[in-house]
């Protein structure tokens, strides 16, 4: 009898290397960047406008806290994308190697838990860093609107549209999120017999259809509120003006 | 085997009397070559005049739809789905074949507990089935032939239906509350 074998022991030998490195760069410059940035604490206000990096703004005369408040603050969007859907398949596979792609095979001898122990058991949780998420997504709403009002009066600015556009980037990123997804309608049997299952039925249908773009509202989000940041920082520290549209 | 088998040597061998085969042996045959032809059963008695079948999908000039692809994905609907399986690193490359049910099979049970029969599958998902070994990296929706979206629309909605019973600790204290028991209907 032949010995049971997988579509990995015939599958072509696909090169996964330039599959993984754009996650590994992706995901490696903005590590390093926002680190940076976060441990800079300066350099993060301009005019209306506030980083997301520093949103919301705790303690910034260091009543408290001796660090930068950037620190205070970013574990928890952080938290909402390491426990993502979309982010655990892109790690899992760039730097884990778990697999690094689809038949390309796994070196033998480890391990293999998955998410059933700890640490990644933790992964479970990605509906509370949700909620999180939700809080902080006000704030930088909240910070949007408020980019909008000058000294002088109502306007426009550069900076107001690249907070605008990152929040929205951002809500649509947590709308496309697979916990919400479920918790707004998925976990139901029976929409006919839940309470306002109608309009569960089509938010849930909705959600759906943004999910199917999670991985892409991930990344352009991703670089947005990185490039949001770096505009405030520019303009903060008079490396370049921000232009008055309106 | 007893030894009593015959040896042929020909040109050229043909494997399948189908339409196909049939057609190229004519042609090598025309073309002065001896010729073998090789089939399982009676000559001719093939999937060549099936809607999807042989040369209609090779041709593909009867039906937009019936193309190679529709032959394929057919062929793997025949063959039970099982590339998602087979390409699934959890069985593939750690062989948790006895913990681990895999992408095929949670899709069926998804199916499953989708319904309103009232039943929860999230103990077995949980514990039988090792849904928790799947890291998501989305192979078997990757191979699918059919398109399904299967760790977006099966694993990771039956993920957080084991998340609601198992690890949330807010929904765990309003059952206790409610006094209902884990993940029994709505």
């Amino acid at each position: 009898m032949a010995s049971v074998s997988s579509a990995t022991d015939y599958a072509p030998r696909t090169s996964w290397v330039p599959q993984v490195l754009p996650v590994i760069a992706g995901l490696s410059v903005f590590a390093i960047y926002a680190t940076l940035r976060a441990l800079e604490g300066n350099y993060f206000q301009w005019g209306p406008y506030l980083s997301p990096f520093y949103s919301p703004l705790i303690d910034v005369h260091h009543r408290y806290w001796p660090f930068s408040p950037a620190l205070l603050i970013l574990a928890g969007p952080l938290s909402f994308r390491v426990t993502c859907y979309y982010y655990r398949k892109a790690y899992y596979r760039a730097f884990f190697l778990d697999p690094p792609a689809c038949t390309v095979p796994e070196k033998s001898g480890r391990t293999y838990c998955g998410e059933t122990q700890f640490p990644f058991i933790l992964q479970n949780v990605h509906r509370y860093t949700l909620y999180l998420a939700v809080i902080f997504l006000t704030f930088l709403w909240h910070d949007a609107i408020k980019s909008f009002f000058f000294d002088n009066g109502i306007g426009v600015g550069v900076g107001s549209l690249v907070l605008l556009i990152n929040v929205v980037l951002l809500t649509l990123y947590l709308c496309s999120c697979h916990s919400l997804r479920h918790l707004l309608g998925g976990k139901l049997n029976c929409f006919s017999c839940a309470n306002f299952g109608r309009g569960r039925y089509s938010m849930w249908r909705r959600l759906s259809f943004l999910n199917e773009h999670h991985m892409l509202f991930a990344w352009i989000s991703l670089f947005s509120v990185g490039f949001a940041d770096f505009y405030l920082r520019m303009l903060s520290c008079g490396a370049i003006r921000d232009l008055r549209l309106l | 085997m007893n030894g009593k088998y015959e040896t042929h040597e020909h040109d050229v061998l043909i494997i399948g009397a189908g339409g196909a085969g049939l057609r190229a042996a004519i042609e090598a045959l025309t073309q002065g070559a001896s010729v073998g032809v090789v089939c399982k059963s009676l000559l001719g008695k093939a999937h060549t005049v099936m809607a999807e079948g042989g040369i209609a999908a090779a041709m593909a000039n009867v039906d937009a739809a019936d193309d190679w692809r529709t032959h394929f994905c057919d062929t793997m609907r025949g063959g039970k789905c099982f590339l998602c399986q087979n390409v699934c690193h959890v069985l593939g490359d750690h062989g948790k074949q006895e913990q681990f049910g895999g992408p095929r099979f949670f899709v069926r049970v998804a199916g499953l507990e989708m319904h309103t029969d009232g039943l929860s599958r999230t103990g077995l998902l949980k514990s039988e089935l090792g849904i928790g070994f799947c890291n998501i990296t989305k192979c078997c929706t990757e191979v699918c032939p059919e398109g399904i979206r299967i760790t977006d629309n099966a694993i990771v909605p039956l993920k957080e239906r084991v998340v609601d019973d198992f690890y949330d600790p807010v929904l765990r204290r309003v059952r206790k509350i409610k006094g209902v028991e884990k993940g029994v209907g709505e």
